[in-house]
């Protein structure tokens, strides 16, 4: 094994983790923060590893509508507080939206997941069992993508 | 200082007759000169494992406490002091480029507990072939490497299969189907690619193991989908002729690879390869006409593995072949058991079905005794 070839297929994983290293922590800092009302994903199971499966409540979807046929969501609201939203059709420009959230399927906008710390796992998950208490999700809203940040019980 | 049992032995040997007193002097001499002292590293041992347990609980006791980012550039760190360490020989470097594409591997989901970033499974996957993968293949040595490489290009097409955003392949009938036969069938490439590998006499270890796995994930592969059709008609429930599209595809690459394999190497064992991917590509395609009845679907699969045990010993391979024989004895007792289904509701027909199952057994037994090549045949 030649030495330049060596150090080619060495340096080419370690550029490549750095430089998505790089843009990770760009994309995770950029965008504009929110908060959306969470339910936990599954009852029986609400850990999933370290992270925590939920479900969003978007506010003001009414009672068996379907937000998620699209997978896109507008929001209207102030960030982080979201008054309401509803499903955006497909190649309709957001108009009036205060913030589009391109999830590319329904799954997506249905429900994610977060990770989170062991100190902060029993307190999330009593919260996320209590139907009274509400907990909510603050996530980053990026170029349609969202990044959850924490959960808030 | 000289070990009692051995200074006893030495006795026992010189009472006996069978060395004479100036060797076992030389004997007591040399052990002297060159013993080690195990007592001692053996304490360090356990020391040093003690350190290193202790160091890991630490850290991860304290996981939660040290800053993600922090974090990061710990496992940054160690994939460089890796990447510097990849020499030395074939053991050594294997195990350490194996731990260097492996944490490479973690740092994706490291990354996505420190930002919270979610994205499909085999993306990150993808990534990491893309760019672990030419380590594992320019540096392998061996089965560690060999092994991962051949699991990580399975492993991306398979996490793609059922992505939503990608047309959902195995649930619904459509387009999708096609790429993704098309892509699950693509690692069997890395067999051509072990031959060329081969032919150059570097690195056998590594290009040996990279060929037999990639070959070994087509058998496997193609015996799972033939198994498959036994379980229900295809073309009625695939009205856009997707699934047939989606077979020929993959019988198209798999007899590709074999034309590839067969002109790649010209002795019994590339003649078996080569002809190993020809009846894959057969089966592939006898499937889908074949789909639904469940005993047709069932010959299709003894046929197909009665040919890779011809070639098996055609290669002179005894294990392979024993495995061949093996599992052509389970599929005809599971056949037999599902042919006799009624039967097997009285005692007669469990009495009947239990002396098929011995009378199979002793068959493969005769015929891997009388047939099987000699150990250590053409490797």
């Amino acid at each position: 094994m030649s030495l330049p070839l060596r150090l080619i297929v060495l340096a080419l994983p370690l550029a490549g983790l750095g430089w998505i290293w790089s843009t990770t922590r760009h994309a995770a800092q950029a965008g504009v923060e929110w908060e959306v009302p969470v339910t936990g994903y599954d009852p029986r199971d609400l850990l999933s590893g370290h992270y925590i499966r939920y479900a969003y409540v978007w506010p003001g979807q009414a009672e068996g509508e379907d937000l998620f046929a699209t997978g896109t969501l507008c929001l209207i609201g102030h960030a982080p507080h979201i008054d309401n939203a509803y499903a955006l059709p497909a190649n309709v420009p957001a108009r009036g939206c205060d913030g589009v959230v391109r999830a590319g399927s329904a799954p997506a906008l249905r429900s994610g997941r977060v990770y989170v710390s062991e100190q902060s796992v029993n307190r999330l998950q009593a919260a996320l069992a209590n139907p009274r208490q509400q907990v909510m999700l603050r996530f980053r809203l990026h170029q349609g993508a969202i990044t959850p940040i924490t959960l808030q019980p | 200082m000289m070990p009692s049992m051995a200074e006893r032995k030495l006795k026992a040997w010189q009472a006996a007759g069978i060395i004479d007193g100036a060797t076992a002097q030389r004997i007591r001499a040399y052990e002297a000169a060159n013993s080690r002292p195990v007592a001692l590293w053996a304490v360090v041992g356990v020391a040093a494992l003690a350190i290193g347990l202790g160091v890991i609980s630490v850290v991860a006791a304290n996981w939660d406490a040290i800053p993600g980012e922090t974090r990061l550039a710990l496992h940054g760190a160690l994939l460089v002091g890796l990447a510097l360490g990849a020499r030395g020989p074939a053991l050594v470097q294997d195990a350490v480029v194996f731990l260097f594409a492996l944490l490479g591997l973690a740092f994706f989901g490291h990354l996505g507990q420190v930002y919270q970033t979610a994205s499909p499974t085999w993306v990150a996957l993808g990534l990491w072939l893309a760019l672990f993968g030419p380590a594992l293949l320019a540096l392998g040595r061996g089965w560690l490497t060999a092994g991962l490489l051949v699991a990580g290009s399975v492993a991306v097409p398979w996490f793609r299969v059922d992505d939503p955003a990608l047309g959902e392949a195995l649930t619904r009938h459509g387009p999708g189907l096609i790429r993704a036969a098309a892509e699950c069938t693509a690692p069997v490439w890395l067999l051509p690619l072990a031959l060329w590998g081969q032919s150059t006499g570097h690195r056998r270890a590594f290009w040996g193991p990279v060929g037999q796995l990639a070959l070994g994930y087509a058998v496997g592969a193609v015996s799972l989908l033939v198994l498959g059709g036994a379980l229900g008609d295809w073309a009625r429930s695939d009205p856009g002729g997707y699934g047939r599209t989606a077979t020929l595809a993959i019988a198209l690459i798999l007899g590709a690879a074999g034309l590839v394999a067969a002109w790649r190497k010209r002795d019994a064992e590339g003649e078996a390869r080569a002809a190993v991917l020809g009846l894959l590509a057969l089966a592939t395609l006898a499937t889908y006409p074949l789909s639904g009845g469940a005993m047709a679907v069932g010959l299709l699969f003894l046929a197909l593995w009665s040919g890779i045990a011809v070639a098996t010993l055609h290669a002179g391979r005894r294990s392979l072949f024993q495995l061949a024989v093996a599992v052509i004895a389970l599929r005809l007792i599971v056949l037999s058991f599902e042919e006799a289904g009624g039967l097997l509701a009285s005692g007669v027909g469990l009495i009947a079905g239990g002396v098929i199952t011995l009378a199979i057994a002793w068959a493969a037994l005769q015929i891997t005794r009388r047939f099987a090549p000699a150990k250590g045949g053409l490797a």
